[in-house]
């Protein structure tokens, strides 16, 4: 099966120069834990996630977690955001992004999601736009 | 690819009712089939243009739980989404159709709700984006609070300059400023009004009048329906009386129909067929639509059936008629 078979035919994405509000209010809405950067013309540049919010909050806190279980203040998280919500998507967003092809093969895809620990990955046309997602359970669900 | 664009969408709730009875202080009854799906116009044109295969994003303002819903149909018939979120829930439309008079319905529709100048902003840049991808844009509907009546101009404008070709289906007070930009085919929809941009429709000869004067802005094409039967398509060159000659059209369902015929045009605009063709395949779609419960007919064969019923023929501007 290609992957355009599989994916979640949705484009849900912010542009860079968006702000962490404007993110958050996003991802909260739609429920999604992370959602593709996108061009103007809509080709994928990046991907953001809760994950990379909380890391620009509290740069150490994944460290944290490490030696200790609980975060000791939440109302350094709440001030932190306060200060960093008008920053860019930009300032934060993995540039990098790993995206797959919609004529690509399930396979591909699947490998790409095991093997980089990934939740979700941006399915991209010819032209290198966004043309939906592939998440695990888009996975899972196909191969059932 | 196709754009849909739905400023107000809704979720239809469909009851069929056998009478509507009075019980102690209470008007009831209890309903014999139930139909619920997403809607408000250009959802359905994009669940239709799904039904046949052909390859759409749909976009609009959603919140809440029915934004939410309506968002999961979408997927589940195929369409590709790019949906804004607000704040308040979108809203619940709900159709009664009684037996025997299902042709005659009780609507019960909401406003919708308030759209902020942040979900507004928004959705324009999302649309932006959408430009760069699509070859025709479909804009149904009314507008909801807070965004300017306007809105259509702007967006067919957007649209033009990209060399993208429009087609809007609203009807009321959103029919002129849509008009005005121009678009390739504009529907108004006269179900609630028999009256466009000041005109009253009596006849076919007050039909071409205010076509023509559509055509004025720029628009190549006017269509204009009579009833569930019968459309007049007006162009600069010439106009066409597109009629089914099937008298007893069996009504079970009727919401959605006339976006079921526009969903009809724009599929048969894709597979490369003339305007006129287009609508006269758009009027057997639509009239499908009504011979079925559900608001799309997913059978070819229904809309197959009613094509072999329509006639298509031209008309000149001046309608003997009274």
């Amino acid at each position: 099966m290609k992957v355009k078979d599989i994916m979640t035919k949705d484009l849900t994405a912010v542009r860079a120069n968006q702000s962490l509000k404007a993110l958050i209010y996003l991802l909260e809405k739609s429920e999604l834990s992370g959602v593709p950067v996108v061009d103007q013309k809509g080709v994928v540049v990046g991907f953001i996630s809760e994950r990379d919010i909380i890391q620009a909050a509290l740069p150490n806190y994944f460290e944290m977690l490490r030696t200790a279980s609980y975060l000791p203040d939440i109302n350094q998280l709440s001030r932190r955001l306060e200060e960093i919500k008008g920053d860019h998507v930009e300032e934060y967003m993995v540039e990098e992004v790993i995206t797959v092809d919609e004529e690509e093969e399930d396979i591909h895809v699947a490998d790409l999601i095991i093997r980089n620990e990934l939740n979700r990955v941006p399915v991209v046309d010819e032209d290198g736009m966004l043309a939906g997602i592939v998440q695990r359970i888009d996975l899972l669900g196909a191969l059932l | 690819m196709i754009l849909t664009i739905t400023m107000n969408p809704a979720y239809d709730l469909i009851y069929w009712v056998k009478e509507i009875e009075q019980q102690g202080e209470t008007q009831l009854s209890r309903a014999y089939r139930t139909h619920s799906s997403a809607g408000g116009k250009g959802v359905n044109v994009s669940l239709y243009l799904s039904s046949v295969g052909i390859e759409n994003i749909a976009m609009g303002l959603i919140g809440g739980h029915t934004g939410r819903a309506i968002k999961r149909s979408l997927r589940e018939a195929g369409a590709t989404t790019n949906l804004t979120w607000i704040n308040d829930e979108t809203r619940s439309n709900v159709a009664i159709l009684r037996k025997g008079e299902e042709g005659n319905p009780i609507e019960v529709n909401s406003a919708g709700p308030e759209i902020s100048e942040r979900a507004l902003d928004q959705f324009l840049e999302q649309y932006e984006t959408m430009l760069h991808r699509v070859s025709c844009v479909v804009l149904s509907g009314s507008i909801p609070p807070g965004v300017p009546k306007e809105i259509y101009n702007k967006l067919v404008k957007m649209a033009k300059k990209r060399d993208i070709r429009t087609v809007v289906n609203t009807g009321g007070e959103y029919v002129g400023p849509a008009a005005k930009a121009g678009p390739f085919l504009i529907k108004p929809d006269i179900r609630e009004q028999k009256k466009v941009m000041g005109e009253e429709l009596t006849n076919s000869r007050s039909i071409i009048k205010v076509g023509k004067k559509i055509l004025d802005y720029g628009t190549e094409y006017v269509l204009l329906s009579h009833g569930l039967t019968g459309d007049i398509l007006v162009s600069k060159e010439k106009n066409w009386d597109i009629e089914a000659n099937r008298e007893e059209l069996v009504v079970r369902n009727r919401v959605g129909a006339g976006d079921c015929l526009v969903g009809g045009i724009i599929y048969q605009l894709e597979e490369g067929k003339s305007v006129q063709e287009a609508v006269k395949y758009g009027l057997a779609a639509g009239m499908a639509s009504v011979e079925v419960y559900e608001k799309i007919p997913r059978d070819a064969s229904l809309v197959q059936a009613q094509l072999e019923q329509i006639s298509l023929k031209e008309m000149g501007d001046d309608i003997n008629e009274s």
